[in-house]
């Protein structure tokens, strides 16, 4: 294909074959008719030539794992065979999502003799979860004077799994003391009856067990009244992750996206609640997406979330009114409900009554505000801007969140520094009150 | 990627037979031409590489209005002197020194330009444009010395001759009468050398720039070279024999027409297949 330039110089040579003849000097007419079919000679045989050849070099890509942890390098070698009878040169590069930091070769200029076979190597690594695509593979090459472009696109596509890094769910791991801060001292409940913590007395009654006699206090008032000592047991509950996967929550950066963070703080979250002998399930929520892993006490659900996450980007809308009732169809026991989103859908959202929102459980709504994840500048007029955007939206939420605590669903306002604090400590709460007991 | 001053280099030889006629020309027209206007017009390229970068694309533009504000300025006063004497300071002399200092300046114009410049086909435009106007100028000095006339029977017998050509090329088809095809020029063999380097120096400096050059490619250049050789020097013999008759340009208007429909027969893109994932 003659690329821009080409036209322009075969337009130009031409007009100027135009002067010459009505100037009638031979040996500007020669010269120039020379220089008209050397330029005419180099595309037509780069057109029958090198830009047929290019569509027989044979690729063909190796990558040592379809899956990886977020940062982790994974090695890619890509194979070039020239198949035709003539030396190919061609310009070739890897299609590569922006998410990908490469390392080495995966663009570069190649010389192949006929028959020959030559690999060219590359390391990938990921910042942010999910399924992405590595390839096609792009073959181009010009003519000498280039004057014009001939493109191949080698149907070679690959997928990479990429799941959250090891360093980001930091609570997975149990040996460290600070994992454990969220969850100190919270193993008892206020539900009455037999356990193991003393809770108070009461007057005795002919059902009750004598073994739970208090003793000591007996006829403390009329020198024969018995009381019974109140024994209190801990719950186990379980906690729900509703997490809004719309493409509102595809906001932010190259190096810092919310749904990455969101993913990331969830499942630290989770282990810790999971490590507190609670159960934890998860409903991954948009019209595009609708995945529900039932709560366990064990972390089998946080790995499936996991597992889940890995495949999906955020994609779809996401419908407030349609994730509660999906939380009161299939969240089955009464359980802690924690639901996540950005709110990224003002147009479609409307006011609605309690009776919308009923879902029978202890629904807290955590809104986050995107202020943490747009682009930050030195320029003080960007950074004016931002500010005063950043601030009229966290303004909008609030307002929503005042809403929905109007209508009795706990909620608020959350930023990147608090969202797990926010989590562990509604956790909290409910496990001292029993909420999802 | 080429050096600047490679590139330069590279400019100057492709520039070398308009900046001969150039210098062999001046100084037969140099009591013929306003110096005034020759050097107000010649000394822009030089103010546009003096002015800021923000305003250099500005300078030609302010020229071209100031110079049309100065003609209307000529034309108002010779309608009408007396009652608009006071542009008679802004008027232009409107004579053949004026027209033939033009002519030089738009030369100087295009040649400085065309040295200066960063793109291939820029500085080929830039060389047409100035071998476009300098041929002209030649002509008239081979008139001089073939009939051993004056300057001014010399231009005139140059001009009568161009109008009879195209007189003959709209009503026949041919051009019988061009100067340039029939009159010995002083300087032909010095112009067929410079011809030579100059279309050499054009098709290296394409190979040479956009984007960086492969010496692997070199055999393909020399293809080209070779194969366009062959083929403009072929149509240009076959041309010449048919010089004198109705056929003459069509020839030419065939082979170049010849020319495009086989870049465009072998230019036809192909489809690529939507690739699936393995």
């Amino acid at each position: 294909m003659i690329r821009k330039t080409g036209y322009i110089v075969l337009g130009i040579i031409a007009g100027g074959l135009l002067e010459s003849l009505f100037i009638g000097y031979d040996y500007y007419i020669v010269a120039l008719m020379i220089l008209f079919f050397v330029a005419a000679s180099d595309i037509i045989s780069f057109n029958t030539g090198l830009s047929r050849s290019i569509r027989n070099v044979e690729v063909r890509r190796e990558i040592e794992s379809n899956s990886a942890r977020k940062f982790q390098m994974r090695p890619i070698r890509i194979f070039f065979t020239n198949r035709t009878r003539k030396t190919v040169y061609f310009h070739y590069y890897d299609t590569l999502s922006d998410v990908f930091n490469t390392e080495g070769d995966f663009q570069g200029y190649i010389i192949l003799k006929p028959g020959e076979q030559t690999k060219r190597e590359y390391s990938i690594a990921s910042i942010a979860i999910g399924k992405y695509k590595v390839g096609p593979v792009i073959i181009y090459a010009e003519d000498p004077m280039k004057l014009c472009i001939s493109s191949y696109t080698a149907p070679v596509i690959d997928e990479m799994i990429v799941s959250p890094a090891l360093s980001d769910i930091y609570t997975q791991r149990s040996e460290r003391l600070s994992n454990m801060k969220f969850t100190y001292g919270i193993h008892y409940s206020q539900k009455i009856g037999q356990g193991y913590n003393f809770y108070g007395i009461r007057p005795y009654n002919e059902s009750d067990d004598t073994k739970y006699i208090a003793w000591s206090r007996y006829g403390i008032l009329n020198g024969e009244d018995i009381y019974i000592k109140q024994m209190e047991e801990e719950r186990q509950i379980d906690v729900f992750f509703v997490v809004d996967y719309g493409i509102g929550m595809n906001q932010g950066t190259r190096q810092k996206r919310m749904y990455d963070f969101v993913i990331a703080t969830v499942m630290n979250a989770s282990y810790s609640i999971v490590k507190n002998h609670d159960g934890v399930g998860y409903i991954i929520n948009s019209s595009k997406y609708d995945y529900f892993i039932p709560a366990k006490k064990s972390q089998e659900p946080i790995r499936k979330f996991e597992q889940t996450i890995s495949e999906i980007r955020p994609n779809g809308d996401f419908s407030i009114f349609q994730t509660f009732s999906r939380i009161k169809r299939d969240v089955k026991k009464n359980a802690l409900v924690f639901v996540i989103t950005p709110f990224s859908y003002p147009e479609s959202f409307r006011k609605g009554t309690r009776k919308e929102f009923e879902t029978n459980k202890k629904v807290s709504l955590f809104i986050l505000d995107p202020y943490d994840f747009m682009e930050k500048r030195k320029d003080d007029v960007y950074s004016a801007l931002m500010k005063n955007s950043g601030l009229k939206h966290y303004r909008y939420l609030t307002a929503l969140s005042k809403f929905f605590n109007s209508i009795g669903i706990k909620s608020s306002v959350s930023r990147e520094k608090d969202l797990l604090y926010r989590i562990m400590a509604a956790y909290r709460y409910g496990k001292l009150t029993n909420e999802g007991a | 990627m080429e050096s600047r001053a490679l590139g330069t280099g590279l400019n100057l030889l492709a520039f070398s037979p308009a900046i001969l006629i150039y210098v062999y020309t001046f100084p037969y027209f140099y009591a013929n031409i306003n110096l005034a206007v020759l050097v107000l017009i010649a000394v822009l390229p030089v103010v546009k590489l003096l002015v800021p970068k923000r305003y250099s694309s500005s300078v030609y533009p302010v020229a071209l209005i100031i110079a049309m504000l100065l003609v209307i300025a000529t034309l108002f006063y010779l309608i009408n002197p007396s009652r608009y004497y006071y542009l008679e300071i802004f008027s232009i002399p409107l004579a053949l020194s004026t027209f033939f200092a033009i002519d030089f300046a738009f030369a100087f114009i295009f040649i400085f330009e065309g040295l200066l410049s960063k793109r291939s086909s820029r500085m080929i435009g830039y060389l047409f444009l100035s071998l476009g106007t300098m041929l002209y100028e030649l002509s008239i000095i081979a008139a001089m010395h073939e009939f051993s006339l004056t300057f001014m029977n010399a231009l005139s017998l140059v001009f009568s001759l161009e109008i009879l050509s195209y007189y003959e090329l709209f009503v026949y088809g041919y051009q019988k009468f061009l100067p340039m095809a029939n009159f010995q020029i002083q300087i032909n063999q010095e112009l067929l050398v410079l011809f030579i380097i100059s279309t050499i120096a054009i098709v290296f400096s394409i190979y040479l720039r956009e984007n960086g050059h492969q010496r692997e490619r070199l055999g393909d250049l020399a293809y080209s070279l070779f194969a366009g050789s062959i083929m403009g020097t072929l149509l240009f013999a076959v041309y010449d024999y048919f010089s004198y008759t109705q056929y003459q340009l069509s020839i030419i208007g065939f082979g170049v027409l010849a020319t495009f429909v086989a870049i465009s027969r072998t230019s036809r893109k192909e489809k690529n297949r939507k690739p699936k994932i393995k």
